[in-house]
């Protein structure tokens, strides 16, 4: 989907390097140099991120939300380490021939303290830009890297790829304070969206005790995720969740049902569609987005604000798990 | 003392509601398309429903009539919705959205004046709402000739289909432009509609306000404080807008050659973009009130009246000529148009706001057929600076600062600046600071019939008309066209297909020192 252009550079000629690279490129014709904000990416040898770990490419988020992207291989090391050991300069270019655009990235291989890492992403953003970091490792299992996400104004990461629930909330709580962005909270908006159509129905009993919620093996951290919102929406008591557990029905990926026997709702979700099935009404189906994963990190990364009910939500998770 | 007892606690769905998007408003609807096999239908109504599918904007229980004169079975229309979608949509058909939209798409075959046909769409739209759970909320779209409306209007109401001013279950109704073809036949469509509808039951569509660059010309404005000071008349020369066609009048000859230029395109798009650029600050952005900030923008021109409209009104009709190296026919040549019409295809004039704001400031409007490239675009010129420091020499003044906002293609906005060439000389260029939706926001941009209908079924009127600035652009447009109606002994300038305009509209501005910006 894009051509792309890599030269060698060093730390301190990467801004002459990649100045001579836009030349290069506009030569052949008119390209937008386009820059929404600073998009840190870090990865660390063990994750051999993103395309072969995490199914998404950076050109296919730049290309929707083009920024400068800085790319940091790190290697944490405790003592006496070298700092940066190489970079490299690159310029993607996208869009048909009549109206070209290209965004600028730059890897740098850095071994050294986790605490050197600000002063070379201090040196290799553009000023005034907002700086996002995406974390697409499991950061339930491997640690954030403090230093860096300090920097930034916002926070993506996946919580699909939470191996360890209870873990990875007690990880990314400490980051409220700023803007977080979670790709699978985001597709939780239908969910959401048909829990609120199946409230709208008949009264019901929405205490903790009379619900139930379903998923499969990949839906784990949507179905806490989709507890914690209930809990901080109705106010439930401090420490309390519904019954989660795996679903029974391999055409559901999640569900939530609410109440007993006759007068139970249910809310299904297969992935492709939520329908909500109250007794004796016609069902309501709400469509889930047709999204890549490109396209939902990008249309993060566009939303530079603070999710409040993805902060209340982990809020009231935190406080179920520190309870147990 | 409060009495507590009377504050209503939040009901579970509205508490598990707050805070998430918008979309979550929309509640379930029956859509009706009149006009529904038509090519509007085919080409942007279907195309957008189905991207609201895909968006899961749609409501949870929805269902969509296309009602035509013709006969066609429902899976017939699931077909003919499908090749729409196919070719027009800007996403491609995904197999499982297709089958969930195709669900809950029906025909019925209707024809207008047949009261006993209503009462048959009646029935089916029961039976639909009753299989399919639906409450009842309905949405008539007027997909028809405008000379359609009145007699439609009429049979939904005599039919009963209406439930006027009633909240829930709710009943609107969406017309299409031309709203009318004077002051006058706008008056009738519109109590027409006021007769059966509630005002706020009425969405007059503009889809040129549905453009996300449109949209952010408010937010342009009013959300960086850079350019808000510097909109008035103190800092700004003069304004203008264009909107330039490259097709010809191609099938809406029948149309077209009854309407013009004037009526087509001034009265209504460029004028609701001449009034988002004027506007005074809304005090929120609920939708009256910026629709009264717009409509005293309207209120405010200076009409242009006698023979005031010979020096402000250029108007003209275009001739054979080349569009990109290709012949091109003159608009007398064209299939469907009157061999003697006089009908104009291009417009430019010279408009002033009289209020505080813009006083003295001209805004040049102009638009027309087979110009040389699609484009529309606002330009907002800012006054040079004095002719002392980098701008001392009169033989080389400095550019303005200009910012243009595209609305089409290529949206987005540009601000031009003056800036130094590098060297040990005091050379200054201007350069541009561009910003494009395409390049910034990647993706592909929602078309602005999406945006609209998903407001329609969530019942926010901001970026529809309301009656009294319809008819307040008709009141200043009249005087335009009365004294066209009279001076039929004046000659009409022609064109060439290709060239910007006729002469006598570059001397419309240049007779003031400026120029028409090249777009």
């Amino acid at each position: 989907m894009s051509d792309r252009f890599w030269r060698p550079s060093t730390l301190d000629a990467i801004e002459h390097d990649l100045a001579a690279l836009w030349r290069e490129v506009t030569k052949e014709g008119p390209v937008a140099r386009a820059i929404m904000s600073n998009l840190v990416v870090v990865r660390t040898p063990r994750s051999q991120w993103p395309e072969r770990r995490v199914g998404v490419s950076i050109d296919a988020v730049a290309a929707q939300h083009p920024s400068r992207v800085v790319i940091i291989d790190h290697e944490s090391i405790a003592t006496g380490a070298p700092g940066p050991t190489g970079a490299r300069v690159g310029v993607a270019l996208f869009g048909p021939p009549q109206a070209r655009y290209a965004v600028e990235q730059i890897a740098v291989h850095s071994a050294g303290l986790d605490e050197s890492l600000p002063s070379l992403v201090r040196r290799l953003v553009r000023g005034g830009l907002p700086i996002s970091t995406w974390w697409a490792e499991d950061c339930s299992e491997a640690p954030l890297i403090a230093s860096i996400l300090e920097m930034g104004r916002q926070l993506v990461y996946d919580s699909r790829r939470w191996t360890n629930i209870e873990r990875g909330v007690e990880v990314i709580h400490a980051w409220r304070h700023l803007d977080l962005a979670d790709v699978n909270w985001r597709r939780l908006v239908a969910m959401r969206r048909a829990l609120v159509v199946a409230a709208a129905g008949e009264p019901m009993d929405w205490s903790p005790d009379t619900i139930r919620i379903a998923h499969d093996a990949d839906y784990r951290a949507q179905a806490w995720l989709l507890a914690g919102w209930l809990a901080s929406r109705l106010d439930w008591p401090p420490h309390v969740a519904p019954r989660i557990e795996a679903a029974a029905d391999p055409n559901t990926v999640l569900s939530v049902t609410i109440g007993n026997g006759e007068r139970t709702v249910r809310v299904n979700c297969d992935g492709r569609r939520v329908v909500v099935m109250h007794p004796g009404r016609p069902p309501s189906t709400i469509g889930i987005p047709i999204e890549g994963e490109a396209d939902a990190v990008s249309a993060e990364l566009h939303s530079l604000s603070h999710d409040v009910r993805l902060h209340d939500a982990l809020s009231a998770l935190h406080r179920i798990f520190s309870a147990s | 003392m409060t009495d507590v007892s009377t504050e209503r606690m939040p009901t579970i769905a509205e508490r598990l509601a707050d805070g998430e998007p918008a979309a979550s408003a929309a509640d379930p609807v029956t859509f009706v398309i009149f006009g529904g096999a038509g090519d509007l239908a085919h080409r942007k109504l279907l195309p957008a429903l189905y991207n609201l599918q895909l968006d899961a904007l749609l409501p949870p229980r929805v269902a969509i009539i296309g009602a035509g004169r013709g006969e066609m079975t429902d899976e017939q229309y699931r077909a003919f919705a499908k090749d729409g979608i196919e070719h027009f949509s800007r996403r491609p058909l995904d197999p499982h959205a297709w089958e969930t939209f195709a669900e809950s798409l029906f025909y019925a075959g209707v024809s207008i004046g047949d009261a006993n046909a209503l009462t048959t769409l009646g029935a089916r739209l029961d039976v639909i709402e009753h299989e399919r759970g639906l409450p009842g909320n309905r949405v008539y779209y007027l997909a028809i000739p405008p000379t359609l409306f009145v007699p439609t209007v009429r049979d939904l109401n005599q039919a009963r289909f209406i439930n006027r001013a009633a909240d829930s279950p709710f009943g609107r109704v969406i017309v299409e432009k031309p709203i009318g073809r004077d002051l006058q036949s706008a008056r009738q469509i519109n109590d027409a509609l006021a007769a059966v509808f509630d005002e706020r039951q009425i969405y007059r569509i503009d889809h040129y306000l549905g453009k996300e660059t449109v949209q952010n010309i408010l937010v342009l404005r009013f959300a960086n404080s850079i350019f808000e000071p510097l909109f008035n008349a103190r800092h700004v020369d003069h304004v203008q807008i264009t909107v330039a066609e490259e097709e010809g009048v191609g099938t809406r000859a029948g149309y077209y050659d009854q309407a013009g230029a004037l009526r087509d395109m001034v009265q209504n798009h460029i004028l609701q973009l001449a009034s988002l650029v004027a506007m005074e600050p809304p005090r929120s952005l609920e939708a009256d009130v910026i629709r009264d900030q717009k409509l005293e923008v309207l209120r405010s021109l200076r009409p242009i009246t006698g023979d005031a409209v010979a020096t402000c009104v250029v108007r003209a009709q275009y001739a054979p000529g080349f569009i990109g190296g290709v012949p091109a026919a003159g608009y007398v040549s064209e299939k469907g148009v009157a061999p003697n019409t006089r009908t104009e295809t291009f417009v430019a004039l010279k408009m002033f706001i009289d209020d505080w704001r813009w006083a003295g400031v001209p805004f040049f409007l102009r638009t027309g057929k087979r110009l040389p490239k699609r484009a529309s675009e606002i330009s907002v010129h800012l006054k040079r600076v004095p002719q002392i420091l980098f701008n001392a020499d009169p033989r080389s003044p400095l550019d303005p600062c200009i910012l243009s906002i595209r609305i089409q293609p290529d949206e987005g906005f540009a601000f031009s600046i003056n800036s130094k060439v590098p060297g040990t000389r005091a050379r200054v260029y201007p350069v541009q600071m561009d910003f494009h939706y395409g390049s910034t926001f990647g993706g592909s941009t929602p078309e602005a019939y999406e945006r609209l209908l998903l407001d329609v079924m969530i019942g926010d009127t901001t970026l529809f008309m309301r009656r009294d600035a319809v008819e307040a652009a008709w009141q200043w447009v009249m005087p335009i066209l009365d004294y066209w109606s009279t001076a039929t002994a004046m000659p009409l300038p022609t064109y060439d297909a290709g060239e910007w305009g006729p002469p006598e509209a570059d001397r419309l501005i240049e007779s003031s020192g400026r120029s028409w910006r090249q777009l």
